[in-house]
């Protein structure tokens, strides 16, 4: 694959036909970017030439990289592009270059990432740290797509792709316990509530997996109190404590840390780490 | 480009990007790092010169989308947290201005701004005051519970009731519970605070001033 050789395509004899990972051009977002990029691009020009997938002389040829840069185009009504040929690769590897080029750069929409890191996985065979290196998410972040894949309904799923966060997909699944219609049910629920209720839920959940949705909301909408216990010393204790750590220096917290640790050992609680 | 004013500006920024030791306000530093990213041909490259990532960097220059109001605040200092700044200027600018003040009036946090954010989003309609009221009665509450073991306390239980919400206001009072020989006295955190000033006043400690109250 050569593609230092530039040279001048015209935009007849290239066909978009999905080896892009983008999706998302047609929301209003990205069209006002694309005019922006129109604008930008009959100013400068084109800076960096597409990656078209196929050979020179053998149309219609397909987008790999640059698919805006493309559209850019045909919104100027241009006859001709600056293109590179990657020459004939296979699937896999046209996703990995595209998806190598568009994470880098403007933010993928949910589907498209889902698309990529799902397709990604299965290929490397659920080798979670191939498909980090090839994408530059986190483990953490690629466990979460791909549980969702498999775990979501597809309800939840539709809800991803009109902007749910998969915060919140991931709490229905996880308060649902594996109960399809109630994560449906509790993904309706949950768009409803403030963070600190969201949470609540999925600790309600956790404690009583059979509690019905309704329970759930209504314990999550209680604000649970949060308790520190502060001991009150006896005067003649507390005096007691304050001699203490004015003749050995040390504060109150590392007596009593001492004191516990010493307590703990006595009472064969704790055992002493050997060497 | 100008080498001295890059380096000036590179300067400033260095001095100034951590809170505790700020030099210059955020506004300031936005403009320098607005400044650099031009001179240098992007933000990647501030970035390697400064050595603070990209995102963080974004998020000082996000206080130049800030309504003016809010600007007037950060060049005064008022508002000098940026991860504020950079949450106020994702709201529009109505509501951004409403909730700086509350950042100052009620010290409304970073995080409870981030948590209000999304769910503004999805109630568009609702005033903003009602959306932060909303989420701020979500919240677990903060209890400060003071254990006195029965047998140190000298008054009886409805003395120390009274001397209780004397001091620290019935509101902030929350309960009082016996059980397994001890009593436990449940405040809120505002009421812990108003105890330890108290007894910084008559300096004693906070142990102490327990005991003075329950004797």
């Amino acid at each position: 694959m050569d593609i230092t050789n530039v040279l001048s395509v015209p935009l007849k004899d290239i066909k978009l036909q999905g080896s892009n990972v983008r999706s998302d051009l047609d929301s209003p977002n990205s069209q006002e970017n694309l005019q922006e990029l129109a604008q930008n691009i009959k100013v400068n020009g084109l800076l960096q030439p597409i990656v078209l997938r196929g050979e020179y002389g053998k149309p219609p040829y397909d987008v790999i990289v640059g698919q805006r840069r493309f559209l850019a185009h045909q919104v100027l009504e241009a006859e001709s592009i600056k293109a590179t040929f990657s020459g004939e690769i296979d699937n896999m590897n046209a996703l990995l270059l595209s998806l190598s080029e568009n994470m880098c750069r403007q933010e993928m929409n949910y589907e498209d990432t889902q698309r990529a890191i799902t397709t990604l996985y299965k290929h490397y065979e659920n080798d979670e740290r191939k498909v980090q290196a090839h994408t530059g998410f986190s483990i953490r972040m690629i466990r979460s797509y791909v549980r969702i894949e498999e775990q979501a309904t597809e309800k939840i799923k539709d809800l991803l792709k009109k902007g749910l966060s998969m915060a919140d997909a991931k709490r229905a699944i996880d308060a649902a316990q594996g109960d399809k219609e109630k994560a449906d049910a509790l993904i309706d629920e949950i768009m409803k509530l403030t963070t600190y209720e969201k949470k609540r839920l999925v600790e309600s959940s956790n404690k009583n997996p059979k509690a019905s949705v309704p329970d759930l909301v209504k314990e999550a909408k209680k604000p649970k109190w949060e308790e520190t216990i502060i001991l009150n010393l006896p005067t003649e204790i507390s005096n007691a404590v304050k001699k203490a750590t004015e003749k050995l220096l040390i504060d109150a917290e590392q007596l009593a840390m001492d004191v516990l640790v010493n307590w703990l050992k006595t009472n064969d609680f704790l055992l002493e780490a050997n060497g | 480009m100008d080498n001295n004013k890059v380096n000036e500006a590179t300067a400033r920024i260095l001095l100034s990007t951590k809170r505790k030791s700020r030099q210059y306000s955020l506004y300031e530093i936005a403009s320098d790092i607005l400044f650099l990213k031009n001179e240098l041909d992007g933000i990647n490259n501030v970035s390697n010169l400064i050595g603070i990532t990209t995102g963080m960097l974004n998020q000082f220059l996000s206080v130049l989308k800030l309504p003016t109001k809010i600007l007037e605040l950060i060049k005064q200092r008022k508002i000098e947290s940026v991860s504020i700044a950079h949450t106020l200027s994702k709201f529009n600018d109505k509501d951004a201005i409403q909730l700086a003040h509350l950042v100052l009036k009620e010290g409304l946090t970073s995080q409870e701004l981030r948590i209000i954010l999304p769910f503004r989003r999805k109630n568009l309609n609702e005033p903003i005051n009602n959306i932060v009221k909303r989420v701020l009665d979500s919240k677990n509450i903060k209890v400060s519970v003071i254990r006195i073991s029965e047998s140190n306390l000298k008054c009886k239980s409805s003395e120390l009731e009274e001397r209780v919400i004397k001091l620290i206001g019935k509101e902030n009072l929350l309960a009082i519970v016996s059980s397994n020989s001890n009593i436990d006295l449940k405040i809120t955190a505002g009421g812990e605070k108003i105890i330890r000033e108290a007894a910084k006043g008559q300096q004693l400690s906070f142990q102490d001033f327990i005991n003075k109250i329950i004797n």
